[in-house]
């Protein structure tokens, strides 16, 4: 508890150092072994998202008759599809779609989820009950299914696939930022804050949000690995970013029927998006276990 | 206890009703009207298009609407599918018996090859076998479910024969009697191992923690100090305590397991709901994919409602 409170202040003091805020997160944020391979799955597919384009040896829709379902050789790297696209290309630039779906529709629903739980969390009353029970309900569904209804009755494109995975991953975020906010908000710090006359948009936004951040940056990687997923899960069913846009999902439906014979042109979508989940599952674990006091203390026991 | 109960039970019916609404909502959000969405591109019948409609009282005030959507769906009346020419609730659970077999199924490999491999990691506490069992919960949640399906066809039925490769039963030959499960059961396993997945992760990774939190208890140490047997302590005083957050896990991720067998039941071509949803979605049978959708929806909460009334008497000392 001491621990805690302490790390609270701490928090605390750095709201207040401005500009160096974001540097003592990051310093905190002393990741352990597990934690840094996540960093660098992570790494390496933003850098395949942003360079890899520019590196990919072949146009991803590049079609070539003669050099259908290759294996893997020294002119395509990961060898060809059914239509002889070079399957190194199409990955890397699959790997921008992911990510601009993946981080577009997570910050948008991070944005929106903390604004409605810090409110809630901040003035409680009929706004925190009208609020969280909206959340309740979008609760009780399974995501992917959710994500599917809304794809399918708005229409598939590109911006409403980023809009239903945006409105899926709202009441994660809603739901932590409230409960934390409402640790935060009991806090004596609060009432000294309100006491010399602080506005309440002043406290909310110098006070509560610096405490309540280390979950949410979390929650946001977490979310991101699954939104990811769950990209990849419309794309396989058709209703993601259409073809001949290269997507992992969507590859790994064209190489289902290709199975028996190419393995591998299902093989290399499927592992791009398991690195790249698995990356950023093991860095939001890593940041959680640094980032949260509670955790600290007994990381061997639970973490082993 | 009954005060929580019925206070449960109460509490399940806004999210009920919430459910319905988003369903009415998702009709509204498509792009032109509701009927002409339902109609599609199959070629309706010009009274049934007006029977929709009145139906749908679509001249009326939303929340008049809204009322008449609610009394419909509470009647059972989820819609017809023009593409199938039967009522949805029919076509629909014609298909529930199917993922109810394919998901339970998963549900039980799940949860026990889950808590045997969260027990055998908590006892052997930083060995091999537990660095193996979080690299597997690791897997679990990191793979996407419709390539594993993919990879164990390819491994398991094509390479080396073990399964068969697609459906519920064997096409060339019709069994009856004993024969008939148990050809079911061989086409079974394979796509519920693969469902199962996600849940034996998470349910391992919760039985290793709740078991660990556990073996360190003072009564763990006077049931050992008493000298009685190693498993008998680990069955009978560990594992009875441990198991409690376990029911949580199982019950709650019911939910996931029914999306999942969405994904699953496509690829190994499974005759259950998710079959029939993505059959949907290539025909543009949004009728069917909205019924299914309600009715997936409905039973994840009654199972979390389920949970929450099975946990408040599991465990002695929730009294809330």
């Amino acid at each position: 508890m001491t621990e805690r409170t302490l790390a609270l202040f701490d928090s605390e003091a750095a709201a207040d150092a401005g500009p160096k805020r974001g540097f003592r997160l990051v310093r905190r944020c002393r990741l352990d072994r597990v934690g840094l391979v996540g960093a660098v799955l992570s790494g390496l597919m933003c850098v395949a998202a942003i360079a890899g384009p520019l590196v990919a040896p072949f146009d991803p829709a590049g079609v070539h008759p003669a050099d259908r379902l290759v294996w893997p050789n020294e002119t395509y790297l990961l060898g060809t599809d059914e239509l002889g696209r070079d399957l190194l290309s199409r990955v890397l630039h699959g790997s921008r779609v992911s990510l601009q779906v993946g981080v577009t529709s997570v910050s948008i629903a991070g944005l929106v989820g903390v604004l409605m739980g810090l409110a809630a969390g901040f003035y409680g009353g009929v706004l925190d009950l009208a609020v969280m029970r909206v959340m309740d309900v979008l609760f009780a569904f399974p995501i992917i299914l959710l994500a599917l209804a809304l794809v399918a009755v708005l229409g598939t494109d590109l911006r409403n696939l980023i809009l239903a995975i945006t409105i899926v991953y709202v009441p994660t975020f809603a739901r932590i930022a409230r409960g934390s906010t409402l640790v935060v908000v009991a806090e004596s710090y609060i009432d000294a804050a309100r006491s010399v006359g602080a506005s309440d948009g002043r406290i909310i936004m110098k006070h509560v949000l610096p405490n309540v951040g280390a979950p949410i940056i979390v929650q946001f990687t977490i979310n991101l690995a699954y939104a990811i997923l769950v990209e990849a899960s419309l794309s396989f069913l058709g209703l993601g970013v259409q073809p001949p846009a290269p997507t992992w999902g969507g590859m790994l439906s064209d190489g289902k029927d290709y199975i028996e014979i190419s393995p591998w042109v299902s093989v290399v979508p499927g592992l791009a998006i398991m690195f790249t989940v698995l990356g950023l599952n093991l860095l939001g674990d890593g940041m959680r276990d640094a980032l949260d006091p509670r955790l600290r203390g007994n990381e061997g026991e639970t973490t082993g | 206890m009954r005060k929580y109960i019925i206070g449960r039970l109460v509490q399940a019916i806004p999210l009920l009703l919430g459910v319905i609404v988003i369903n009415f909502m998702l009709l509204h959000l498509a792009p032109g009207d509701p009927v002409s969405f339902l109609v599609g591109d199959f070629p309706a019948p010009e009274e049934y298009v007006r029977e929709l409609r009145v139906k749908f009282g679509l001249d009326k005030p939303l929340l008049v609407q809204l009322g008449l959507y609610l009394r419909h769906v509470l009647q059972g009346d989820l819609g017809f599918s023009f593409a199938q020419d039967r009522a949805v609730l029919t076509v629909v659970f014609e298909r529930a018996g199917a993922t109810a077999v394919l998901s339970l199924t998963a549900l039980s490999f799940g949860t026990l090859i889950g808590v045997s491999v969260g027990i055998l990691a908590a006892i052997r506490h930083r060995s091999v076998f537990d660095g193996f069992a979080t690299g597997l919960s690791v897997a679990g949640f990191s793979l996407p479910v419709f390539w594993l399906g993919q990879v164990a066809l390819i491994m398991f039925s094509l390479k080396l024969g073990l399964f068969p490769i697609q459906g519920m039963l064997s096409i060339r030959e019709s069994y009856t009697g004993l024969a008939y499960y148990v050809d079911i059961a061989i086409h079974l396993i394979l796509p519920a191992l693969v469902l199962s997945l996600q849940l034996l992760a998470i349910t391992a990774r919760v039985t290793r923690t709740s078991m660990l939190d556990i073996l360190t208890q003072e009564y763990m140490v006077t049931a050992r100090a008493k000298g009685l047997l190693a498993t008998t302590v680990i069955l009978k005083h560990a594992l009875r305590n441990a198991l409690i957050p376990v029911v949580t896990i199982v019950g709650h991720n019911l939910g996931y397991v029914l999306a999942g067998s969405a994904l699953v039941e496509t690829v190994f071509g499974w005759p259950g709901i998710g079959r029939l949803l993505f059959d949907s979605l290539r025909m543009r049978d949004y009728p069917v994919l909205l019924g299914i959708f309600l009715v997936v929806s409905l039973s994840v909460i009654v199972a979390n409602l389920v949970t929450d009334l099975l946990y408040g008497a599991l465990d002695p000392r929730i009294r809330y």
